[in-house]
């Protein structure tokens, strides 16, 4: 009767009706959660898919944290724990209590347990979401960045993009010190289906944490991911509003705008990396730079090490 | 207070008063006899009032609750009382009654069962171990009703769905 009733409201697709039954569907996750457990898994995935057509930021009740942060303990089950992080977009950070210690065990939960591309989106999603309530950025262990390495990719219609390219949250993951780190950040947060909240943060970071001369192929990769954005947006308001129907012409020339902007700094800041790095001379560390990156792997790093200044570089900080 | 040698009295007492005020909610909510025993409730018990003591302080909070909705959801949230199973079974079956009335009595406005029994519900469902099958089939029987499930039964109606989801 349950399932049925979800099912008729999933397929009506309306997300007023679903978030209106947030209560209820909330109340549910415990029983999902013991299905999943003796593994039946219909449950959760029609729990899964109620969230995701409620379209609602921060779905579940506040009441849930207790339960939640018995399911990604430790001692839980591999299979307790990814319905844990399966639900984890939808749960409402920013009014847990105890969201400090919850991000803790979020974070090793989503560790724990075998990632795949639905993993590695969801996991992206939440990082996103944790990341822009002020007072939980800190509490984000830096090794739950590494996350973004994966590559994930989000769904047209994630609103945790725009609220995860916040200020605060570049400059956090700036501060890790790691362009390899940095880049698929930015590849995550950047996407034709929204703009970017904090221009002048993203311009700093791409200064400083992208431009030296050993990281061309970040900058490469960001372009790449640039002209393909821009290649979307120049498809027009029809083709994107089959993937996010609310875009505006408006949207769309503003996002034309902004990327095109940050296009042309990370153009600039890789031509200056260029002059830097002919200017000094370095015979070696052009050799270096162009090589691939799969030939710079068979390089022995005691040559990195040994090599005079240049070279020396290399070891630090690719 | 409960006068010492007559605990299991007392817990009888408070069983049947939930029944009685539960049944009352549900038969005929706009009674007066109900205001009078509300508001006299309210005077005696103030807010603050510790049940921690008690041997059934699940069922007095839920009586609390039905009276107050500012103290319905305390012992929920402290989370610190586990009622024992024939205290939970009860509480269950009251609350899913209540549930279903005030559900219907809703004209105006959208229909929704009270969402601190929903919470209720939540909080049975998440115990380890999980209650008796008895309070499983309450608390999606609160939940289908929330849900608009349409059904004159909906306790068979949960029944069917653990059934369906059991097997």
């Amino acid at each position: 009767m349950i399932s049925r009733k979800l099912e008729v409201m999933i397929e009506a697709a309306d997300p007023y009706l679903i978030h209106s039954r947030g209560t209820a569907i909330t109340a549910f996750f415990p029983y999902v959660v013991w299905r999943e457990s003796s593994g039946r898994y219909e449950a959760l995935d029609m729990f899964l898919c109620a969230a995701r057509a409620s379209k609602g930021y921060r779905f579940m009740q506040p009441w849930v944290e207790p339960f939640v942060a018995e399911l990604f303990n430790e001692e839980c089950s591999i299979s307790i724990k990814r319905a844990a992080i399966l639900a984890s977009p939808h749960m409402p950070w920013v009014y847990f209590t105890y969201g400090e210690c919850l991000v803790q065990l979020w974070a090793a939960a989503a560790w724990a347990i075998p990632c795949t591309d639905e993993i590695g989106q969801i996991v992206a999603n939440t990082l996103l979401q944790i990341a822009a309530c002020n007072y939980l950025l800190p509490r984000i262990p830096s090794g739950v960045w590494l996350w973004v390495d994966k590559r994930p990719s989000l769904p047209p219609d994630c609103r945790e993009r725009r609220g995860g390219s916040a200020q605060d949250v570049v400059r956090t993951v700036r501060a890790l010190g790691s362009a390899g780190t940095l880049t698929p950040y930015l590849l995550l947060v950047w996407s034709e289906w929204d703009y970017i909240f904090d221009l002048e943060e993203t311009y700093a970071s791409i200064r400083e944490g992208l431009g030296g001369i050993w990281m061309g192929q970040h900058r490469e990769d960001l372009l790449q991911h640039l002209d393909n954005i821009l290649g979307q947006l120049d498809l027009g308001l029809e083709h994107l509003q089959r993937h996010k129907p609310d875009l505006e012409e408006g949207d769309i020339q503003r996002m034309k705008a902004e990327y095109g902007k940050i296009k042309e700094v990370l153009l600039g800041v890789d031509e200056e990396a260029t002059d830097r790095l002919i200017r000094e001379d370095s015979g070696p560390a052009i050799l270096f730079c162009l090589l691939t990156p799969a030939d710079r792997c068979r390089i022995p790093l005691d040559v990195h090490v040994c090599d005079p200044s240049p070279m020396s570089v290399v070891a630090g900080s690719t | 207070m409960v006068t010492q040698g007559l605990e299991q009295l007392a817990t009888v007492s408070a069983t049947c008063l939930l029944h009685a005020f539960s049944h009352l909610l549900v038969m005929d909510p706009s009674s007066g006899v109900l205001g009078d025993v509300r508001r006299r409730y309210l005077m005696v018990f103030d807010p603050w009032t510790k049940t921690d003591s008690l041997p059934f302080p699940c069922t007095l909070c839920t009586i609390q609750g039905m009276f107050d909705s500012d103290r319905n959801e305390q012992w929920l949230k402290s989370g610190d009382h586990k009622p024992s199973s024939h205290e939970h079974t009860m509480i269950a079956r009251a609350l899913t009654e209540l549930a279903w009335s005030e559900y219907q009595q809703i004209v105006y406005l959208e229909k929704k069962a009270p969402g601190w029994i929903l919470h209720f519900a939540f909080h049975s469902l998440s115990m380890d171990p999980v209650p008796s099958t008895s309070v499983v089939v309450d608390c999606l029987s609160i939940i289908a009703i929330d849900l608009g499930c349409d059904a004159s039964n909906t306790r068979t109606a949960a029944m069917d769905e653990r059934c369906t989801w059991s097997q």
